[in-house]
């Protein structure tokens, strides 16, 4: 019985969750100065506190909201770059350097530049949609290639034209890589967003919020802010990866099948 | 002459598969090619297909002709059920609704035209396939061993489908197999290809000749 428990993988989780949950709070009682490490009571405290106040509800809302538009931004335009870079190979290479130096490129640096360029508000969702583009663009010019070129070779025969095989063909294979893609640019996107709030300070938002924690060293704020930015990523991944599973079984979504006769073809 | 191959040439890197073959081909024939494994019957049909290039020669013919090409693998989208997956092929033209409730009935698949592939067997499959290019209405079918691996039950099932389809349309039909038995059934013209770079071994007319003489004579092209 007891064995069996133990062997029990969510049981098992459970237990770590907890292992790290403790040692966080014996560090913090070690430590005993909230403003350097607050313990997880202080923290859920100063979280319910914050939450009293409807304020706190906007500036929530308004970082999603920001997420949203720069994830979305990124999905459509690294769609469409990345079908037409997949197709073209001169499309791939104009876009390529431009695509390898977003991705090589600090996301602080962009922040400072567009503190520079724009808006405040506008920053952080400029710097999550340059966070993701080039992960979806990545996927998506990947997916592209790995189109069973047997099926590209059946259009040709009868004479489907490109937009045709744009839509009926090359999408319905990309769509696992661009599901695939969103699940990770979410994450990226969440914390690329929050980051450039912390520096951009847009009136309203967590990473603003974030930032006068550090003035006033309320370190449990702080704290109480991360674990919201947190369990949002995880209900957000969450939601967005069944949503798309959902999608996906009622589509049909394509299984590569690499058979024999393909070799054999030059035959 | 449908469709004449003038002196084709065509190599791999260091395998050259054609060096100056000629051939040509009629209308309202089945016309039957065979040869070993690997002397270039599919890089032959995917070059009158279009769909592989070749380094030099003719072919003459092929201008504004409907080209089907049943695979040796279906290549049915996998996204798509029976219906969209023959549909497609002729979304563009008119009657499409009769067109392939038509092909559907052609290769006995009525009521199963909301599945989708990976829910049908192997030979449904290939059924789907030879529904595609029949709803195209082509000018010139090419088959590449479009019968194999399937159990002789079955395949005498979908032969049939497709001789009574034949029988109504009489297009030209450039088939590739390794079954001797298939190939009498069905030509009216056997070539045998042979050699390396290929070349055409024989070339005979299966109409003038019995079935045995002919079943002796393609055995000793191949004992050969």
């Amino acid at each position: 019985m007891m064995a069996s428990i133990i062997k029990n993988k969510k049981i098992q989780s459970l237990f770590f969750i907890l292992f790290w949950l403790l040692l966080w709070e014996v560090a913090a009682k070690i430590v005993d100065k909230p403003v350097i490490l607050p313990t997880i009571g202080q923290t859920l405290r100063a979280l319910f506190a914050m939450a009293q106040h409807g304020e706190f509800y906007h500036h929530v809302a308004l970082s999603l909201l920001r997420v949203f538009w720069g994830v979305g931004a990124s999905i459509i335009i690294g769609i469409v770059l990345g079908i037409f870079s997949g197709l073209y190979d001169f499309v791939y290479r104009f876009f390529n350097p431009i695509m390898s130096v977003i991705k090589a490129t600090p996301v602080v640096s962009f922040i400072i530049l567009a503190l520079v360029w724009m808006k405040t508000d506008n920053i952080p969702v400029f710097v999550c949609f340059l966070m993701c583009v080039p992960i979806i663009w990545t996927n998506v010019v990947q997916g592209v290639r790995d189109t069973d070129k047997r099926l590209l070779q059946m259009c040709h025969v009868y004479q489907i034209s490109k937009f045709r095989m744009i839509r009926e063909v090359y999408l319905p294979s990309v769509r696992g890589y661009i599901f695939s893609s969103i699940a990770a640019s979410i994450g990226i996107g969440w914390k690329s967003t929050v980051a450039a709030e912390v520096i951009a300070r847009p009136e309203i938002s967590i990473g603003g919020g974030m930032y006068e924690t550090k003035i006033y060293l309320e370190t449990d704020n702080l704290f109480a802010l991360t674990l919201v930015v947190i369990v949002l990523s995880f209900i957000i991944e969450y939601a967005i990866k069944n949503l798309l599973n959902n999608f996906s079984k009622g589509k049909k979504t394509y299984v590569p099948q690499h058979s024999k006769s393909q070799k054999s073809l030059s035959g | 002459m449908f469709l004449n191959i003038r002196n084709l040439k065509k190599a791999y890197q260091d395998k050259v598969i054609f060096d100056g073959l000629n051939l040509s081909f009629h209308e309202h024939e089945i016309a039957c090619v065979l040869g070993p494994s690997g002397v270039g019957k599919s890089t032959l049909f995917n070059i009158i297909a279009k769909i592989e290039s070749y380094d030099s020669g003719s072919i003459e013919g092929l201008d504004h002709k409907r080209i089907a090409y049943v695979f040796q693998e279906d290549r049915l989208l996998e996204w798509k059920n029976v219906y969209d997956n023959i549909a497609f092929v002729i979304a563009e033209e008119k009657d499409i609704r009769s067109r392939v409730d038509e092909a559907i009935g052609s290769v006995k698949l009525t009521g199963f035209e909301n599945y989708y592939p990976s829910e049908l067997s192997g030979g449904m499959r290939q059924r789907v396939s030879l529904a595609r290019a029949f709803v195209y209405k082509p000018d010139l079918m090419i088959m590449d061993e479009p019968f194999k691996g399937l159990d002789i039950a079955l395949k005498e099932d979908i032969i049939d489908d497709f001789e009574a389809h034949w029988q109504k349309n009489k297009y030209c039909v450039i088939m590739s197999t390794h079954d001797i038995e298939e190939a009498l059934r069905l030509a009216q013209r056997v070539i045998i290809l042979g050699k390396e770079p290929a070349v055409v071994v024989a070339d005979i007319d299966c109409r003038t000749m019995d079935k045995n003489e002919l079943r002796e004579r393609i055995k000793n092209y191949f004992e050969d």
